[in-house]
């Protein structure tokens, strides 16, 4: 008995880890001026987030997660950073007005998200809706989802001509 | 055969295709790429008219093809073929960039169609954003590549922003009922009206759309946007992009919108807020297009109030708007594209002396304005009619007038448009402007078109409430 006290403690401890990691990378995403700093708060936020995944019982996800954002997206910005503009050139200061009008509508929304949530009683889900395995995935991707998953290779494709048509303008730029 | 169902998309695939392959030839033959996107997009148009007819489902019931969802592809088809019917000049595109032009118009027509005709929000998440990206680029290849990114910046700001909300909302949603399939939540939904997450969770799922059409809380995009595409690319932007937005809109409110009074107050508050923003933003314009950016929102505003009356007149009347935005708008930028023919920006009072420059230009810009302001017998007139009654049927008097009251306030800003190209006497002398037979033939048509389905709307109007009637 006490070991079954002793696990789920340690669950609810993780989770809060998890948690905490999740806001305090969203915090450090926002408020550092230096945007290396941004970044890694981005990648603590993310990593965070797979974390609560994992807590609710999909593997799958989370690794996904931690590959695509953590791994490719993250990355990717971190090129984009080193291409661009130098880190050491003087940042613009924060002007207050837009940071007190950001910080208001953020506000409201939030208060308005969290009178949402505790207004409605949601429906506890089922304990795992079925079987969401990879050889699953992998046949919804390919019947339900099909449609979807094909407009996404477009997207990409999309995605790549204006990634070349902008690093035109921005090779003239430079020169 | 199931795939007949699917040829309108299959077309604009193979023709978008042949661009990238165009395009990978690397040499440019102005004349050549346009005759053949010119005859693709009109031969996309006979494939959507051959298919207008048909019924079914594809992809395990997550995309329906219905008379709906045809007569918005025709829509959609008829628009992208008119916005190549222009594009014989890319003046207002850098040179080297001409065959991406094509290259994602297509393929941003294709997402367009999905978009009327998927019914799963995934696919609808898609391809709204196979839509906008290739919109997003196809803004920043104007000419003068500074106002360009800006602009392309600004609108991809924006953008990430209403599909972030839409994804929110789009969580909300499966967070209540388990479910993102349109058909299975229009079985749940209305027993769960009441609760304010699915309302604010249908809400912020629509603002996708809210955005594509410029609707109050997203249409900061528009003027900037519009001004610093090119004329062609806002052409298309006023007309298909719109018409895409209006059908998706119609399809989920008449699915998915039930009977709950809060939804129709916050759609009846952005309504209002949009037609007087727009117009009365729109009357402190100078720049040509900033105007028709700010006029555009308006216009949301009227098609707002035809898809919250809920009632098939209503979203009869919301169909109609769309065939009609497509013709009005798309008139008003045949004419700048061809008054503003080396693709700078034009003024208002840069359309002086155009009905000496060329009447029939001069002619089709005023009925095409008369047709935007709502002044009988064009087509504007009745489209706004036919929303107005469809409001007065479930007793929004009061919408109805503070509508009545942005025409009236619309009227005079057009009005100042026609005084420019009528009464105003250009500043130094300007050559008369020389028209291809084409496109004389164009705007003659376009004339017709307006003024002809004013006096005579019945054949549209029974297609457009044949198609709403498919919807309930």
């Amino acid at each position: 008995m006490s070991f079954l006290i002793g696990t789920e403690a340690i669950a609810h401890v993780a989770f809060w880890i998890v948690v905490g990691l999740t806001f305090g990378g969203a915090v450090i995403a926002v408020f550092p001026r230096n945007i290396i700093y941004n970044v890694l708060g981005l990648v603590m936020a993310l990593s965070g987030v797979a974390g609560l995944y994992l807590y609710l019982g999909s593997f799958f996800i989370a690794l996904m997660q931690l590959l695509i954002y953590v791994g490719a997206i993250c990355i990717s910005i971190v090129f984009a950073i080193m291409l661009s503009r130098p880190l050491h050139l003087e940042v613009p200061k924060r002007s207050v007005p837009k940071v007190a009008m950001a910080a208001g509508a953020s506000a409201i929304f939030f208060a308005a998200v969290v009178g949402v949530i505790f207004k409605s009683n949601w429906v506890p889900a089922p304990e795992q809706s079925g079987d969401w395995s990879v050889v699953t995935i992998g046949h919804l991707l390919l019947t339900r989802y099909d449609l979807v998953f094909e407009v996404i290779s477009l997207v990409l494709l999309v995605a790549i001509i204006g990634a070349i048509v902008t690093a035109g303008y921005s090779r003239r730029f430079s020169s | 055969m199931k795939w007949m169902l699917f040829s309108p998309e299959i077309f604009y695939l193979l023709a978008a295709l042949c661009f990238l392959l165009l395009s990978m030839t690397g040499r440019l033959h102005r004349r050549r790429d346009h005759h053949i996107a010119l005859a693709l997009a009109v031969a996309g148009v006979a494939v959507c008219v051959a298919s207008l007819q048909l019924e079914g489902s594809l992809f395990s019931e997550t995309y329906k093809i219905d008379l709906f969802s045809q007569v918005f592809k025709l829509l959609l088809s008829v628009g992208l073929a008119l916005v190549v019917g222009i594009c014989s000049e890319l003046r207002g595109i850098q040179e080297r960039y001409e065959h991406e032009v094509y290259l994602l118009l297509f393929p941003c027509t294709l997402a367009t169609m999905l978009l009327v005709s998927s019914i799963h929000w995934l696919g609808v998440y898609v391809s709204l954003e196979l839509s906008s990206y290739s919109l997003y680029i196809l803004v920043a290849l104007r000419k003068d590549w500074t106002q360009g990114i800006e602009a392309g910046l600004k609108y991809f700001l924006v953008g990430v922003f209403a599909s972030a909300m839409m994804l929110f909302g789009m969580v909300i949603l499966y967070g209540t009922t388990g479910t993102l399939d349109v058909k299975q939540l229009a079985q749940i939904l209305p027993g769960l009206m009441s609760h304010a997450a699915v309302v604010v969770g249908l809400l912020l799922a629509l603002s996708g759309f809210f955005f594509k059409l410029a609707v109050f809380p997203f249409h900061f995009w528009a003027a900037d946007v519009y001004q610093g595409a090119a004329h062609q690319i806002a052409a298309y932007i006023a007309t298909v992009s719109k018409v895409a937005a209006i059908a998706v809109l119609v399809r989920m409110v008449a699915m998915l919108g039930g009977s709950s009074d809060y939804f129709v107050h916050v759609l009846a508050v952005l309504s209002v807020v949009s037609m007087t923003v727009g117009n009365l933003a729109a009357i402190a314009q100078k720049d040509l297009k900033r105007l028709l950016a700010y006029s555009t929102v308006a216009h949301a505003g009227y098609v707002l109030i035809g898809i919250l009356s809920m009632n098939p007149g209503g979203y009869a009347g919301a169909i109609f708007y769309a065939m009609a935005i497509l013709v009005m708008k798309f008139t008003v930028f045949l004419v700048l594209v061809k008054v503003a023919w080396d693709g700078t920006n034009l003024e208002v009072d840069g359309l002086a002396g155009l009905h000496r420059r060329s009447p029939l230009l001069a002619m089709a810009l005023m009925v095409a304005l008369f047709s935007l302001a709502g002044l009988p017998p064009t087509v504007g007139f009745t489209g706004k009619f036919l929303i107005f009654t469809a409001a007065m049927e479930r007793g929004h008097f009061a919408l109805v007038l503070i509508a009545m009251i942005n025409v009236v306030i619309s009227l005079y800003y057009y009005l100042l448009m026609l005084r420019a190209a009528y009464l105003l006497e250009p500043q130094e002398q300007c050559s008369p402007l020389s028209l291809s037979a084409p496109i004389k033939l164009l705007a003659g048509a376009l004339v017709v078109v307006m003024v002809a389905a004013g006096i005579f709307p019945r054949y549209l109007m029974d297609l457009a409430r044949n198609a709403a009637q498919g919807l309930m």
